[in-house]
């Protein structure tokens, strides 16, 4: 059985991710494996931004927004123009970025780097949330100029923990007025950003794949992954698999192989799964049965969506509702309390989900939760935290659809209640 | 092509809310309850995002009087049409 999957699947495509073993690859090693190319330097601007946007690689950030159209629309704008390099990875359950800057800083650099060249810029800024990824990269950088590079001008800003600080318009304002919080758009950050100049957000990951597609081709990086989303994820493996962990996969992988052979399987079952992070919902265990691919085409077929492929599994033993319940408390908890439907609702629905799984709901509450989390709430916030909750809702509603009912009837179902979801772990809500 | 030429000289209009602005003070719906309701919280909600452009008067109007400024009205334009990825065109690579 499992020499048959083997065979058949989940085999890891090395491409960002460093040999096992490395703890951070020196400038030599960089260089050694293909790093700092003139072919990759020898294009110009426009001919890099070409470059991305045939390759199709998408934003790996969570919103898979066109990373070429996004160098475009920076690029179009009035100079001076800022490079804003996004490691602050601040979901729970996702280590990607924190681990691509820990080991490879220099192909986070070189990435950053080209886009500060696609875009006509001379001023990128770090931000993270960690001082470990400031270090590496800062000693990467130190090689670097050691080696008589001349480089535009770099700054590092740490923002501040918690999950909204990590959206782009949430660390400019952080830098422009150390206030961590999401902003209104208009203006949009490649309109105004930094300092009020048109500014270029991007996820560690994404600029990390710019370097390959400058020096391989764009042909090159489609020949791997789905032509939806071409080219290697890296996913985040967590919950109640064998070996968590972070991996790097081709779009299109089978998300059972991903489980199973880079995760080492699933000794107490897949009750349920978070595909692609807190916000991109919840997904059946059943749906692993099916032909479920790691793509956002076969991931929203089946309800949810890639997001950033941090990938929880709920085991078959403990209670499922109560992981749902714990989920949408979290969203709660880090509105950042500047939106009225989000302050409110995000609470409304937790408290509306903890009552459903105590076996407290009111009358309305199965009703009103589809009605936030289809209706109300949707679309109405600034940032996308308040459109994340709902999702976790809605999907939520229908995943566990025959917990709720047990819940309902009887208080609970007889298994522990505690949450099994990273940084989120423990007792909640009794 | 003739309806085509007549879609692009009507007027859309396509409301937002800025919901970091709106602070629940709730003139819109009683100025404009056609486009505007209230949430259970008492926020504005909107009916529907985009509006036929006879009724830009009485939405421009609405903007206004909103105490907080939090509504936005704006002219929708359609977007230019993004090329599709030429991945499959050959790309030239040098080699060092």
């Amino acid at each position: 059985m499992t020499a048959t999957m083997l065979d058949t699947t989940a085999t890891t495509v090395r491409r960002l991710l460093p040999e096992p073993g490395t703890t951070r690859e020196s400038f030599d090693a960089y260089l050694a494996a293909g790093g700092y190319a003139n072919t990759a330097w020898d294009h110009s601007p426009t001919e890099l931004i070409d470059l991305v946007s045939a390759s199709g690689l998408r934003g790996r950030g969570g919103a898979a927004f066109p990373t070429g159209r996004k160098l475009r629309a920076v690029a179009g704008q009035p100079g001076p123009r800022v490079v804003l390099i996004n490691g602050a990875e601040s979901e729970p359950a996702s280590r990607k970025d924190h681990a691509l800057l820990l080991t490879r800083p220099h192909l986070v650099i070189e990435g950053a780097l080209l886009a500060a060249r696609a875009v006509g810029s001379n001023d990128v800024i770090l931000y993270v949330h960690d001082r470990a990824l400031e270090r590496a990269v800062d000693e990467a950088r130190k090689e670097l100029k050691r080696a008589g590079a001349k480089l535009p001008h770099w700054r590092t800003e740490v923002g501040p923990p918690g999950y909204v600080a990590g959206e782009a318009s949430a660390a400019i304002q952080w830098i422009n007025r150390r206030s961590a919080k999401p902003t209104f758009k208009p203006p949009r950050t490649h309109e105004r950003g930094v300092a009020g100049r048109p500014t270029l957000v991007q996820n560690v990951e994404t600029l990390a794949n710019l370097p390959l597609i400058a020096r391989e081709g764009a042909a090159w990086f489609r020949a791997v992954g789905s032509d939806d989303a071409p080219g290697t994820v890296l996913v985040t493996l967590s919950g109640a698999v064998r070996r968590p962990g972070v991996y790097e996969v081709a779009t299109g992988t089978p998300l059972r192989a991903i489980l199973d052979e880079l995760g080492g399987g699933t000794p107490n079952g897949v009750q349920a799964l978070l595909p692609g992070g807190y916000f991109a919902g919840w997904l059946p265990g059943a749906a692993l049965r099916e032909d479920l691919t790691l793509d956002p085409t076969s991931l929203r077929a089946a309800g949810a969506d890639l997001g950033s492929a941090a990938i929880t599994v709920i085991p078959d033993n403990v209670c499922g509702l109560w992981q749902a319940a714990r989920l949408l408390r979290f969203f709660a908890d880090e509105s950042a309390r500047q939106c009225g439907a989000c302050t409110f609702g995000t609470a409304a629905m937790a408290d509306a989900l903890e009552r459903v799984a105590r076996g407290e709901a009111r009358p309305d509450d199965l009703q009103r939760l589809h009605t936030y989390a289809e209706r109300m709430l949707p679309g109405r916030g600034a940032c996308g935290h308040l459109d994340g909750a709902a999702v976790a809702a809605r999907t939520a509603l229908s995943v566990f659809a025959d917990e709720i009912g047990t819940h309902l009837r009887r208080g609970g179902c007889g298994r522990p209640e505690h949450s099994t979801l990273p940084g989120l772990e423990g007792k909640h809500g009794r | 092509m003739a309806a085509s030429i007549a879609d692009a000289t009507a007027k859309r209009l396509r409301v937002r809310i800025d919901p970091i602005r709106c602070t629940a003070f709730g003139f819109c719906t009683e100025f404009c309850p056609e486009l505007f309701t209230l949430d259970e919280w008492g926020y504005a909600w909107l009916k529907q995002r985009d509006v036929d452009g006879r009724a830009e008067a009485l939405v421009r109007e609405t903007a206004r009087l909103c105490p907080r400024g939090a509504i936005l009205v704006e002219e929708v334009d359609t977007p230019a049409p993004e090329p599709a990825p030429a991945g499959t065109q050959p790309i030239r690579i040098r080699r060092r």
